[in-house]
């Protein structure tokens, strides 16, 4: 009987056709976007309109505190994501694996920072707002263009990357709604640890901030915490509801390294405290020296570079170096 | 068409339920030979019930002959009595006289009163058919 | 073809805590088959089955669906197994219709035809963000992606949970549809409505205290278990009385009342020789089976296994 017969032998059905691995991956950042798209472009429309409409980023400070923002606003909820939702159990049953989910919520979170933060950093390094502004108006009312320390530019970029790859770690390997929640204050602690640690070093090597080193040693630095994260986050089980409020070795030993982090950054910090405090010292010593030579008040728009040349020069050259010290 | 009716929950496997029922419609002439059985989705679907049940219940009838299955038709009533050799007949009427005379003598009652249990349930199969073939 | 679809051996999951959910537990699903796990809460069905979704990691033994273990298998191996989790998870943002869009992009043999005929015949609406339906609704939708899925194992947690009996019927409606389809799709379902199982599982698996008790056809089981009744006419049965094949075994007085596994028909003619001895043979529903093997009466491990 045809029935019996076709219940017996189980082909594969008739309609098969294999999903590639980059379908899937559209499929998760389709679903990605549907969570997180409009948050982004409202952060990209802000970004927008303070570094080149108002022209209100025009120093890597205030940059960085948009970093800030971003990284405590969007770390823990794209970081966090299922486990925010408690929909991990819907979301690790699905094909894509745990791998896959990973690198296209980090693409979604860490892509939009590297370019609000780089594109943001070499824009006002360069000025580009104003040239841009150039284009179209020709006022020639151009604001004096006031170059920041190096060490602002890369503070810029590089802490906001690693505050939130931190962030988005903790945030990962947490189950706990409210303690993802709280992600960022372990990843903004560990980014500033890895930020005074750099910062120390540099005054070590050249007795002041340069960036060269905080440039490169805290992207890599967050690089690194993203692959621990990445493997760590491929042996997360998937529960409905946190079950207990056990901690696994994991999460143990990311707390362990963010403790370290913390104490190598506070250490940093005070080497570099120490640093700036002879600095300073030499700094009110020279404007005594100013004051009784009575020479032009020097103009104090060089970086911080020049009061320690010029404790150096003047050290060796009391007398004689008038106004005239604009770099 | 015949009204079949399973309880799944009786312990009494489903298929086995079909079977007898099957046959005991066949037996009151409500089926009969050539009349075609609901194919296996239908009966699941209308049972309720997995279909692999049913495929074992017409898998089992069609062993004992109550039943064939044609490939691509269907299933349709075997003609009546006529594979059983007087051997099979023998076996298979003995195996279902045991359970009854089990009971009975347990019960002690004695071989007229079993004997008169039997005739009466064979009456009214026949008076049933007989129903049966003056309606149609 | 050969391989089983689902398989476990010595499967084991120990919580924080020491509580230990699952216990060497053994299971095999052939391909093609409804295999329904039964058990009471607490046994350890829902752990054993997020293990086998690799949701969880065993903490010893296996756990293989289709021949791969699912907490290290890559996409495509993942792609061929459905679930459906005993609370309702889903993304609550999303409606069903991209749901929907997401499942047509995991899965290969998605059918966009079944998904629509699945959410008439649920009556779930598809423009809503599934996160303002109702429980039940939602279990529909989740019920709704696995089916329409086509994938080729579907495992379900206690599917009918929450469910009103017109919705538990349509589900058992549509995996009977599955079955008759006869493409080979296996489905393992866990419960403790026996009532629904009943209906629609052809092998049915017994869990308790982290095992499985017995693994068995249920048409098998329907077959030869029996509950067996014999009064004796004395105060109680001669000593060292036991019916053959029992297991388990009940006495008050001169009424012994046992499970027995009956495999012969002369197997209980010793019983019946015994003078003044009454038998008397009952069937066993699957309900009253479960509770007469598993409640509170039942004295712990079983006298044999049934499989």
């Amino acid at each position: 009987m045809t029935e019996i017969a076709s219940m017996q032998d189980a082909p594969a059905g008739a309609s098969e056709r294999t999903i590639s691995r980059a379908a899937a991956l559209k499929g998760l950042l389709w679903c990605e976007w549907l969570r997180y798209g409009r948050m982004l472009v409202g952060f990209a429309a802000v970004w927008i309109v303070l570094l080149w409409v108002l022209e209100l980023l025009f120093h890597p400070i205030p940059l960085l505190v948009f970093g800030a923002a971003y990284v405590l606003l969007a770390g823990p909820i794209i970081g966090g994501a299922d486990a925010a939702e408690g929909a991990e159990e819907f979301a690790f049953a699905l094909p894509p694996t745990r791998a896959d989910r990973y690198l296209v919520r980090l693409a979604v979170g860490l892509g939009p920072l590297l370019i609000f933060q780089g594109v943001g950093a070499a824009a006002i390094a360069g000025d580009w707002p104003q040239a841009v502004w150039g284009l179209f108006v020709e006022s020639g009312l151009a604001d004096p263009f006031e170059a920041a320390p190096g060490v602002a530019y890369a503070a810029a970029f590089s802490a906001p990357v690693a505050a939130f790859s931190a962030t988005f770690v903790v945030a990962s390997c947490l189950t706990h709604r409210w303690m993802v929640m709280m992600a960022w204050i372990p990843g903004s602690l560990a980014a500033a640890g890895l930020f005074g640690f750099a910062a120390g070093l540099e005054h070590a090597v050249w007795d002041r901030p340069t960036g060269l080193i905080v440039g490169p040693v805290l992207p890599a630095a967050a690089a690194l915490i993203l692959l621990g994260g990445h493997l760590a986050y491929q042996r997360k089980e998937g529960v409905a509801r946190a079950a207990g409020a056990g901690m696994s070795w994991a999460v143990r030993g990311l707390i362990v390294a963010l403790a370290a982090l913390v104490a190598l950054g506070v250490l940093g910090l005070l080497w570099a405290a120490e640093g700036d405090r002879a600095d300073s010292l030499e700094r009110s010593r020279l404007e005594a020296l100013e004051v009784r030579s009575a020479a032009a008040p020097l103009q104090r728009i060089a970086p911080i570079a020049a009061p320690t040349r010029a404790a150096t020069s003047t050290a060796s050259a009391p007398a004689s170096r008038p106004a005239g010290m604009k770099e | 068409m015949i009204h079949l009716q399973i309880d799944p929950h009786s312990g009494v496997p489903v298929y086995r339920q079909v079977m007898d029922q099957v046959r005991y419609h066949v037996a009151a002439g409500a089926l009969r030979a050539g009349d075609q059985l609901p194919s296996i989705r239908e009966l699941a679907r209308a049972l309720a019930v997995n279909p692999t049940t049913v495929v074992k219940a017409y898998t089992e009838l069609q062993h004992a002959g109550a039943i064939e299955m044609i490939q691509g038709k269907g299933a349709f009533v075997a003609d009546a009595g006529g594979k059983a050799t007087v051997a099979e007949r023998r076996r298979a009427l003995a195996r279902l006289a045991r359970p009854l005379a089990v009971e009975a003598v347990q019960m002690g009652a004695d071989e007229a009163t079993a004997l008169e249990a039997l005739r009466r349930e064979i009456q009214a199969i026949r008076r049933r058919r007989a129903d049966e073939e003056s309606i149609r | 073809m050969s391989e089983a679809a689902i398989e476990a051996r010595d499967l084991t999951k120990t919580f924080k805590g020491g509580v230990v959910a699952v216990n060497g537990l053994d299971l095999t699903a052939p391909r093609g088959v409804v295999y329904g796990l039964i058990g009471r809460n607490g046994a350890g069905k829902t752990t054993t089955l997020r293990m086998l979704m690799g949701l969880l990691r065993a903490n010893r033994g296996t756990a293989r669906v289709l021949g791969a273990d699912l907490w290290t298998a890559d996409r495509a191996a993942r792609a061929r197994v459905a679930y459906v989790g005993q609370e309702q998870t889903i993304y609550g943002w999303l409606t069903c219709e991209e749901l929907c869009h997401l499942g047509g992009r995991f899965y290969e043999r998605w059918d966009t035809a079944r998904a629509r005929r699945l959410a008439e015949r649920f009556d779930v609406p598809t423009d809503r963000p599934v996160g303002a339906l109702s429980g039940g609704q939602r279990r529909k939708v989740a019920i709704l992606l696995a089916l329409a899925s086509r994938a080729e194992v579907l495992i379900l947690d206690e599917p009918a949970g929450g469910l009103d009996p017109i919705a538990r019927r349509q589900l058992v409606d549509e995996i009977i549809d599955l079955a008759a389809a006869g493409d080979g799709t296996t489905v393992l379902f866990s419960t403790h409505i026996i009532t629904d199982l009943e209906r629609v599982a052809e092998m049915v698996a017994i869990m308790d205290r982290g095992r499985i008790m017995a693994e068995t056809r249920l048409d098998e089981m329907q077959s030869t278990t029996r509950r067996v009744q014999v009064i004796f006419a004395g105060d109680g049965p001669p000593a060292g009385f036991a019916v053959p094949g029992a297991v388990r075994t009940q006495t008050a007085g001169p009424v012994v009342t046992a499970i027995v596994r009956i495999t012969s028909d002369a197997q209980l003619d010793e019983v019946r020789a015994i003078p003044g001895a009454r038998v008397n043979v009952f069937d066993l529903g699957l309900e009253e089976a479960f509770i007469e093997l598993l409640g509170p009466e039942a004295a712990g491990e079983f006298g044999e296994t049934m499989s």
